[in-house]
């Protein structure tokens, strides 16, 4: 196919033009995919040489090392003690202690289980109405995982020893002071404060998120359900089933899983999409209105607009929800009939629309600050010019705001995704359909689907698949969209 | 650390509805009083201190608590019981149980549908058969089967009353109106009312219309597991039509409305399907007004079918436990509560049916209204039966897509989509 230069595709009718993107845009494809697999290659080519590397150095520290270093190869910390670095030398020496004793008396007994999760079935006698508690496929789950933490963490730490014994005999080569203990304390909350500072945070994370996570991403590779609940009954691991049955598009005459998964995905998007723009805009013309010269009272509509955010959601919620029942008032007041909840199209229409009264305070408190931000010389140099009150919102004001508030929508586009409150309390999910598997209903997010497989169908490891793919689909969008925002850009080249 | 990490991973919103009140309250058995025959000796040695965790609803907490204590005092201060009573709805039992067992109650009542859940959780254990001659003894026999998994009996029968009958104003609608449903609506609606019945929101309400017209349904079980296997089912067929045509009837939202709140009643509501629980309000709603009576009938085709209904009974479980004296001292505290003493003064207190045979023939019991109008419907009423939890929802998903077909084919085809989803239920392995 032939290049056209810039002056050459100009000349080129319209249809010409899109023929030749066309083209263009296929001919790139086998090298986009060529890119893809050099990349991917030397991603795993990095990795190899980074492990290679590390055990190379490993073997030449033992190799090159006096033999107080080879001695620490086992009994961490010997290296730094031998030097006179005792504080070091003994909390290397006490992690391996803690280490052991851990593994010998805990870890190791569900690590070794961890590769089956338990075959002991608990024992009921009836007779005298006892048990006697088997395996807890739970706690092996639960414990290796935590095992194969405190491993990699040792691995780190050993590392660490190792490295402290090579540039310890380095700096003692060259003649220089080694690090006495009181520098070590001294540098805690100085040189090194910044991690004096995240150690328990960092700590914290691991395990009340981290260690979570890795937990429900293996819980999608089990059959941990009803049926297979710790402590009388063990579960165990069924390899990639669960996820078959997200990607099969067929399942007998009943309602299938993948596609019940695909239509609440479908929902769970519209539903972030309209649930954020509708308030943003409709926050923004609330602010705008408010802020208008001439508007009387403004701290009085803006206060009672806040109160909307003074009541606890579970509440207000709740209350409205029974608003708009068939028998309710809302239905009173008109004098009909209307079921809000029964029907899928209302009831999505409802939410949606309830969702303003929640979510349009909020916007409107954002979007006042960032009003008044906006200099008022473009707005006089607008007038000046002529524009009319639209084109001054769709040139300044618009662009503005999006610009400031770009990781906002983004946040806020994601936490909708995820809005679990405003659904659950509202419509609890329904209405319940028959096309649907696991009595989803049409209102249900994935994640208020998440929560009734898990609590009222015990159904956890479809629950953690479900759960697995909403971090991927928010992880992508986020990711992209986070791209593609000019709010990440330098604001400079914002006009 | 484990119930924590667990509500971390799946229901982060649970935080909400975990909010129980607990109260802790030692019985120490001080001075005793005279037996009353409720007592067995099982020749297990068991005197000494146990810590007994019981989950009851909210309204029988202070009765269950002066009950212990009476068992404590007839049993000679054998025992000293560090009691924890936590107000648990019977409907919710087995989830919370199925939360962690070994952190639920040692004892705890439950609606006779869970006892299939219960038992795969391992939360309760069968009756051995001193406890089941004197169970079966003392209750009647369908509290007994309530209790039953395949031929072995794992809970003590605790009320014969959870099934439900027609709640109705006297004032708006006369005793021979009661009789059919079209008439109930006729006048609800001449009046601006309401008649309140969850027949196209809850399917233990919406299987009266089936079961009327002559459906059954059934659930094999997996004695050794739990495991649902297989169901016999013929919701779908002629008879089914028939109960989906009648469905249609009180779709229209106009007049019947699927929220059952007794509170409404002789204001916005001048008619209820309900169960006994909701009694108490009722009475004080209507007053003199409050007419209780066996559910109507509806018409289809010429035809006049009377709505069934499900007879359902509130089971008294026992949590399988490690200690052997303990597990013995439980097995005797829920044999004495659901004696025949304890189920008159819960009748008495809380108008709760019983299932002992004894205390079922008072004649207060007898003459109560409420259990009286449930007693007439015994006989449209089916004896519920073990099924899954989730298939109460499926026939509510069923009775909710009704609403929406005019033709008998459209009604057909939704049966059909309703019998398609029936192997989905079954467990999986």
């Amino acid at each position: 196919m032939k290049q056209y230069s810039d002056l050459e595709l100009l000349r080129l009718s319209r249809s010409q033009k899109f023929g030749y993107k066309v083209g263009l845009f296929f001919k790139r494809i086998p090298l986009w995919f060529k890119n893809l697999g050099i990349k991917i290659w030397g991603f795993i080519k990095g990795i190899g040489l980074g492990i290679f590397n590390w055990f190379k150095t490993i073997i030449m520290t033992f190799i090159q090392g006096d033999w107080k270093t080879k001695v620490s190869y086992f009994v961490m910390g010997f290296g730094s003690i031998a030097r006179g670095q005792i504080l070091r030398g003994i909390i290397f020496a006490l992690f391996e202690v803690v280490f052991i004793l851990y593994m010998v008396f805990f870890g190791g007994h569900y690590l070794s289980r961890l590769y089956i999760l338990g075959e002991v079935e608990s024992a009921v006698d009836a007779e005298s109405g006892t048990i006697v508690y088997g395996e807890n496929s739970f706690n092996i789950l639960l414990y290796g995982v935590l095992t194969l933490f405190f491993i990699v963490a040792f691995i780190y730490t050993w590392n660490l020893n190792i490295k402290q014994n090579r540039i310890s005999e380095q700096i003692i080569k060259d003649n220089k002071k080694l690090e006495t203990a009181q520098d070590d304390l001294r540098a805690m909350v100085d040189k090194e404060f910044h991690k004096t500072l995240l150690a328990i945070p960092t700590i914290g994370i691991l395990i009340f998120t981290v260690l979570p996570i890795f937990f429900m991403i293996l819980v999608a590779f089990t059959n941990y359900d009803a049926n297979h609940t710790p402590p009388l009954n063990l579960f165990g691991w069924v390899g990639w089933d669960n996820w078959a049955q997200l990607f099969t598009w067929t399942n007998s005459d009943g309602a299938s899983f993948s596609m019940t998964f695909g239509q609440i995905l479908l929902w769970t998007l519209i539903w972030a999409f309209f649930a954020t723009f509708s308030n943003y805009f409709i926050g923004m013309l609330i602010a705008m209105l408010i802020n208008k010269k001439g508007i009387k009272l403004k701290k009085l509509w803006r206060t009672v607009l806040v109160f909307s955010i003074a009541i606890p959601q579970f509440i207000s919620l709740l209350f409205v929800s029974n608003m708009f029942k068939t028998d309710g008032i809302i239905n009173g007041i008109l004098g009909t009939h209307i079921d809000f909840w029964g029907n899928a199209i209302l009831a999505r229409i409802t939410v949606i629309v309830i969702n303003l009264w929640i979510g349009v305070p909020y916007l409107m408190l954002v979007v006042t600050g960032i009003l008044m931000n906006i200099p008022a010389d473009l707005y006089e140099s607008a007038n000046i010019d002529g524009a009319n009150p639209w084109q001054q919102y769709s040139k300044i004001t618009l662009p503005y705001m999006l610009f400031i508030t770009g990781p906002y929508l983004l946040t806020s586009f994601t936490g909708n995704m995820n809005n679990f409150n405003v659904i659950y309390l509202l419509t609890g999910g329904g209405p319940n359909v028959q096309e649907y598997y696991g009595n989803a209903g049409k209102t249900d997010l994935l994640i208020t689907w998440l929560f009734s497989l898990a609590v009222n169908d015990s159904n956890y490891k479809l629950a953690a698949v479900i759960g697995i793919m909403v971090f991927i689909v928010v992880a992508v969008l986020s990711l992209v969209v986070y791209n593609i925002i000019p709010s990440t850009r330098n604001e400079e080249e914002f006009q | 650390m484990k119930n924590k990490l667990k509500l971390l991973l799946f229901v982060p919103a649970f935080l909400l509805s975990s909010c129980n009140f607990t109260y802790s309250y030692v019985v120490a058995g001080l001075d005793a009083s005279s037996g009353s025959g409720d007592v067995i000796d099982d020749g297990i040695e068991d005197s000494g201190t146990y810590d007994i965790k019981i989950w009851v609803d909210d309204a029988i907490v202070d009765l269950t608590r002066t009950q212990v204590q009476q068992f404590v005092n007839d049993n000679g201060t054998k025992y000293k019981i560090n009691l924890t009573i936590e107000p648990q709805s019977e409907g919710n039992a087995a989830s919370s149980m199925l939360q962690d067992v070994t952190e639920g109650a040692d004892i705890f009542a439950f609606a006779q549908d869970q006892l299939a859940r219960l038992k795969v959780a391992g939360a309760v254990a069968k009756l051995n058969s001193t406890y089941l001659n004197l169970v079966s003894e003392r209750n009647s026999e369908d509290s007994v089967k309530a209790a039953t998994i395949g031929s072995s009996v794992y809970a003590f029968p605790l009320t014969n009353d959870n099934g439900y009958f027609l709640y109705y104003d006297k004032s708006v609608i006369s005793d021979e109106d009661a009789k059919s449903v079209t008439t109930i609506m006729a006048k609800c609606k001449a009046k601006n009312k309401t008649f309140n019945f969850p027949a196209r929101g809850d399917g233990f309400y919406s299987a009266s219309y089936f079961l009327g017209a002559g459906c059954k349904t059934s659930w094999d079980i997996n004695e050794e597991t739990g495991a649902f296997t297989a169901y016999h089912d013929n919701f779908h067929e002629a008879n089914g039509l028939k109960a989906a045509k009648g469905l249609r009837e009180v779709a229209d939202k106009s007049v019947v409305s699927t929220d059952a709140i007794a509170s409404r009643l002789g204001e916005r509501s001048a008619a209820l399907v309900s169960g006994i629980w909701n009694y108490e309000v009722a009475k004080n709603r209507l007053g003199d007004n409050l007419g209780c009576a066996e559910l109507p009938s509806y018409t289809v085709d010429g035809e006049t079918i009377h709505l069934g209904s499900y007879d359902g009974f509130k089971l008294l479980g026992v949590k399988p436990q490690v200690n052997s004296k303990k597990a013995s001292v439980c097995r005797k505290l829920a044999l004495y509560l659901t004696s025949e003493t304890c189920q008159t003064e819960r009748f008495n207190t809380v108008s709760w049916g019983p299932t002992n045979v004894k205390s079922s023939q008072e004649e207060a019991v007898v003459n109560h209204p409420g259990l009286a109008a449930l007693a007439k419907q015994h006989e449209y009423a089916t004896i519920q039966s073990q099924c899954p939890g989730t298939w109460y929802l499926h026939l509510a998903t069923t009775a909710k897509a009704i609403e929406t077909s005019s033709t008998d084919a459209q009604l057909q085809a939704i049966l059909t989509n309703y019998k398609n989803g029936l192997p989905d239920l079954l467990s999986d392995d």
